[in-house]
């Protein structure tokens, strides 16, 4: 592959890697620094790529594999965050990342996905956010579509009622 | 919009039943300005969904950040024709060098090759004998002359072995 193929078949896919890795590593800079390592590795292996049917989904899949390392070695660290996370009031916990921007509705929406368990969370994100068919999120993933299938509506249900609910008793 | 597809949409939507399309559908109605009170709770999400799409982008600078690590890949691959070219000029440098100095070595040889210390001197056993032996002589002459000289060293080992016994007696 050559360095123009690259520029236009890979580096556009770079904002839906960034996205990803961020949902799951939560951190700007973090994110930032998996997908400069995905497209490096992408290009050191770019000789494998004639032979894939979806390069995109590749990429994808190593963003996937390079955020749950990272998360996998700073794992003490976040679990003791998020045990904090939950006894703070709702109010006062902020995202780590641009939630000043957001808001406050979309600030529960975000607490909300970040809440998911790792799986129903990346699902959330390549079929709501990214627009992914289901095949392609198996692809990604690694799982099959029934696992693909549960995630997902495990997720939205969970959605759902948060939403529904929180609202309802005016807690937002 | 029909609101009755948008709430039959939202039903297969919790279900997981709308296809890729139809989830674009209901993105793009909760992110109109104007969505009924009843789905006031629900818009969020897509609104939120939305968002992220827009704002969690990266800029052209981290292009340029990427392409840069990367640059060094395709000035190796242009080294590696650099590099073979390289290996080849000094294979063809030493065989040149193997080669003239031959050349030189086989010309000295050529031009020598009659002189007299690479052919027989004598020609007849005798006169040879006799030759080998007058410089033998010579040898064996300069040499006496040489031990002579060195006897005179014994001298000083004499005077020493006296002083030594001097001292003993003392």
């Amino acid at each position: 592959m050559s360095l123009k193929a690259f520029k236009t078949q890979v580096l556009p896919v770079k904002d839906k890697l960034y996205r990803f890795a961020l949902r799951m590593v939560r951190s700007e800079v973090e994110a930032e620094d998996i997908v400069q390592e995905v497209l490096i590795r992408v290009w050191n292996k770019k000789e494998d790529m004639a032979r894939l049917e979806n390069v995109e989904a590749w990429c994808m899949r190593i963003t996937k594999n390079l955020s749950l390392d990272r998360l996998k070695s700073s794992y003490v660290k976040r679990t003791d965050q998020l045990a904090d996370g939950f006894d703070a009031s709702i109010e006062n916990e902020v995202t780590p990342y641009r939630s000043t921007e957001m808001k406050d509705t979309m600030k529960r929406v975000d607490k909300l996905i970040a809440s998911l368990p790792e799986k129903q969370r990346q699902v959330i994100q390549l079929r709501d956010m990214e627009g992914y068919s289901y095949k392609e999120i198996c692809d990604i993933m690694e799982i099959d579509m029934n696992q693909v299938k549960v995630n997902l509506f495990r997720a939205r249900k969970t959605i759902k009622e948060n939403l529904v609910t929180i609202n309802a008793y005016g807690l937002g | 919009m029909d609101l009755d597809r948008i709430e039959r949409l939202l039903e297969k939507y919790w279900e997981c039943e709308t296809s890729l399309e139809e989830e674009k559908e209901l993105r793009v109605f909760f992110n109109r300005p104007d969505i009924p009170v009843k789905w006031k709770k629900i818009s969020p999400l897509f609104e939120y969904y939305e968002e992220e799409l827009q704002s969690n982008t990266l800029g052209s600078a981290f292009d340029e950040r990427v392409l840069t690590r990367l640059a060094p890949m395709p000035a190796e691959q242009k080294g590696k024709v650099r590099k073979l070219f390289y290996d080849l000029a000094r294979v063809a440098a030493v065989g040149l060098i193997v080669i003239t100095a031959t050349y030189f070595i086989r010309e000295q040889y050529m031009e020598h090759k009659d002189d007299p210390y690479m052919v027989d001197t004598f020609e007849d056993p005798r006169e040879a004998f006799e030759e080998t032996k007058k410089a033998l002589r010579m040898i064996s002459k300069n040499f006496n002359k040489g031990r002579k000289e060195a006897k005179k060293i014994g001298v000083f080992n004499n005077a020493r072995e006296k002083i030594k016994n001097g001292d003993n007696k003392l």
